[in-house]
């Protein structure tokens, strides 16, 4: 009726990322009559979103997502008052102060951090929160209101696997830990200093190709090998042989996605893309692990597959290696279109003060149960009494006094573990 | 599988979705013809989705649009391929073409009027797959799939669906209603304000399908009947892209796609497949 659309057109809403569900959000809301929104992302486009982020064309490329999604959301409806951010959620800017403005807050985001961080916030100020996630087919809708649903800390999130760090160092037996190995041998090289990266002693950006190969894998390989109780129970590796590859010609052409180069090309595609991110290091300083940048990512898949060949394990194609060290999620249009009508249809219960009738709302790959729903509604989780952050629940820790740093508990334990951004320390 | 036939540009393009299709499957995108009737603001989802996930002109064309209606200022609700200027100067078909252009411009997209040439088979042969929205019942019985025919499906004895899924059904039952009323007005603007004749064709429906009065709910028809030609963007996005997603299963065979009837419930949010007619599919 007139009065829902008069609350629709005075609603201030803010969408938090302009990506996969973003765009679509913003096409919804705008067409659906929100006039007054705002949206926030950090990103810039990349060619790997124009198969679902459809506001984005590819003269957008390395274009402000935030920016361009605004623009041309603008154009199906001219009336719309529609602010954009090019920044990060986490900046001061966009705080508790600023997320006080808005009726709704939507997430649209495709990571854990910022999605608690900006659950955080809303619970805080009393805000309304319309959180929603894809993952190939997969889907869901999730409202957060404090006292009224659970929030994003209420239940414990399952921490992203991690891989010891001897089997990353000293005796990798899958794909993952050569392909994780590499990574930590880029940042080593080229990347920001950071101790964890240290997966080999005595090396620098500053040696040549052909010192690096032999240091990583042979000089290296050879001093594991001679730690005798590590291989009592396994196939010890063998140092890569490297003399016939010495005067190997550059590869040229462009890496094949889905077939696994030889050993010489993958030799050969080390050297060529580590004499190229040497050259880069020297122009631009350090460099940041970019899964989209091709000698970056032809590094690691070079780097990791020797690895896996002196360890006898599968090497793998670029494909697969980038998705692994990518981390990537499939992403299409059509569930994000899905989930981003959902998000509204909760959004419009709220606006007309119908909070009691907003579900959860999970998309399913096939129709399930005996109903054979394929959009299942459910109701919103209870707030959980003992969570810290919207029950005012507590967390006793123990600490050993003698052995904890200050900083190992202010970067490990109250950033890292607790997902603390600027936290408050006081003694007493 | 192989990368073969797509290009370096096309796999990284088509990155995210190669890993969820496979490349065989995005090959088959790639060449997909599709008959898009009727440019509702759900069309437009669903055309929206199919041109992005990559058709590529191979120079026989591979998306036709269809609907000679002249743009109107009520579609630019949902309908947000096409652009203000055009309203009230062209049909909507002739609407939508730039923007959807613009969404890939690798892809061929041209419209065809008459939209009675639905019925043409030699015009139906040209496509992998025909979409119809919007349209009147009759149209729809024109097409037969390995799934079973719309008239097969629209067919099926109803009061098997009764047991356990009443208030799907119940949509499911108005939302017949509903084709029914408009199939015999001849139009989709049926006079559904008209008791009178509503109970006469849902005697109608309940003698042909053995059902007792009680499935169809007056107050659930006269609301649905009130949204007749109500396009909302957000029930479009949902059921377009739903659309969509079990469209290009069915282009690139590598999933099945939903069997068989989709309903969308906005009240609850629900979404719920019901398996209608008979089943060739399975033998």
């Amino acid at each position: 009726g007139a009065e829902a659309m008069k609350r629709l057109h005075e609603a201030k809403v803010l969408v938090v990322g302009a990506g996969g569900i973003g765009c679509e959000l913003l096409k919804v809301l705008v067409l659906s009559g929100f006039k007054k929104i705002e949206v926030v992302d950090l990103d810039t486009i990349d060619v790997s979103n124009l198969n679902r982020q459809f506001l984005f064309r590819k003269e957008h490329v390395k274009k402000s997502k935030a920016n361009v999604a605004a623009e041309v959301v603008k154009r199906f409806n001219p009336d719309v008052d529609i602010i954009a951010h090019h920044g990060n959620i986490k900046e001061k800017r966009f705080g508790p102060s600023y997320m006080d403005g808005f009726d709704i807050i939507f997430n649209a985001l495709d990571n854990l951090e910022a999605r608690r961080h900006v659950s955080r916030i809303c619970v805080h100020q009393e805000k309304i929160l319309i959180d929603g996630g894809t993952q190939g087919y997969d889907g869901q809708v999730v409202t957060i209101k404090k006292g009224v649903s659970a929030c994003y800390d209420c239940e414990p999130k399952p921490a992203p696997k991690g891989f010891p760090v001897c089997t990353i160092r000293s005796t990798p037996d899958k794909p993952v830990h050569c392909i994780v190995w590499g990574k930590h041998l880029f940042n080593m090289l080229f990347g920001p200093k950071d101790d964890t990266d240290e997966v080999v002693q005595g090396i620098s950006a500053e040696l040549d190709s052909h010192q690096v190969l032999e240091k990583v894998f042979v000089e290296e390989i050879n001093k594991l090998i001679g730690m005798a109780e590590l291989w009592e129970s396994r196939k010890p590796p063998t140092p890569l042989t490297l003399v016939a590859t010495q005067e190997q010609a550059n590869r040229g052409s462009e890496v094949a996605e889905t077939t696994v180069l030889s050993l010489e090309e993958t030799i050969a595609l080390f050297k060529e893309s580590y004499v190229e991110l040497q050259a880069r290091a020297k122009e631009e300083g350090v460099m940041e692990w970019d899964k989209d940048d091709d000698v970056i990512m032809n590094f690691v898949l070079a780097a990791s597959n020797l690895r896996a060949h002196v360890f006898a394990i599968d090497m793998q194609t670029r494909f697969r290696c980038k998705e692994i060290a990518g981390n990537i999620i499939p992403a299409i249009a059509t569930t994000n279109a899905i989930i981003s009508g959902a998000m509204v249809l909760e959004a419009v219960k709220v606006l007309e003060g119908r909070l009691g009738d907003c579900r959860a709302i999970m998309k399913n790959r096939e129709p399930s149960g005996r109903k054979r729903y394929i959009l299942i509604p459910s109701n919103l989780d209870l707030p959980n009494r003992a969570c810290t952050v919207c029950s005012g629940g507590t967390v006793s820790l123990k600490l050993n006094v003698e052995k904890t740093t200050f900083n190992f508990f202010l970067t490990r334990i109250l950033k890292q573990e607790l997902g603390l951004n600027e936290p408050l320390v006081d003694t007493g | 599988m192989s990368e073969a036939s797509l290009d370096a540009d096309q796999v990284k393009q088509y990155d995210r979705q190669i890993r969820l299709w496979g490349f065989a499957a995005q090959q088959k995108i790639t060449q997909a013809r599709v008959l898009v009737h009727g440019c509702c603001g759900m069309s437009a989802e669903i055309v929206k989705n199919l041109v992005l996930a990559g058709l590529i002109d191979d120079g026989v064309g591979n998306v036709c649009l269809m609907d000679d209606a002249i743009a109107q200022e009520q579609d630019l609700g949902s309908q947000f391929l096409i652009p203000a200027e055009c309203v009230g100067k062209m049909s909507r078909a002739e609407a939508s073409i730039k923007s959807l252009q613009e969404l890939n411009p690798k892809a061929s997209i041209r419209c065809e009027k008459g939209e009675e040439r639905i019925l043409d088979e030699a015009l139906l042969k040209q496509f992998d797959l025909v979409c119809v929205s919007d349209g009147a019942p009759n149209m729809q019985k024109q097409f037969q799939l390995r799934y079973p025919s719309m008239e097969q499906a629209m067919s099926t004895s109803w009061s098997k669906l009764t047991k356990g899924k009443a208030q799907v059904n119940k949509l499911f039952y108005a939302l017949q209603l509903l084709h029914a009323m408009q199939e015999r007005a001849g139009s989709s603007s049926a006079p559904v304000e008209n008791a009178e004749e509503v109970h006469l064709v849902r005697d109608e429906l309940c003698k042909r399908h053995s059902l007792s009065a009680s499935c169809f709910e007056d107050d659930l028809f006269r609301k649905l009947a009130m949204q007749v030609n109500l396009h909302v963007s957000m029930v479009c996005s949902i059921v377009g892209g739903m659309a969509a997603d079990h469209m290009v299963k069915a282009l690139t065979g590598k999933e099945k796609p939903l069997r068989n009837y989709f309903i969308y419930d906005g009240r609850d949010g629900s979404g719920i497949v019901l398996d209608l007619g008979a089943s060739e599919d399975d033998t």
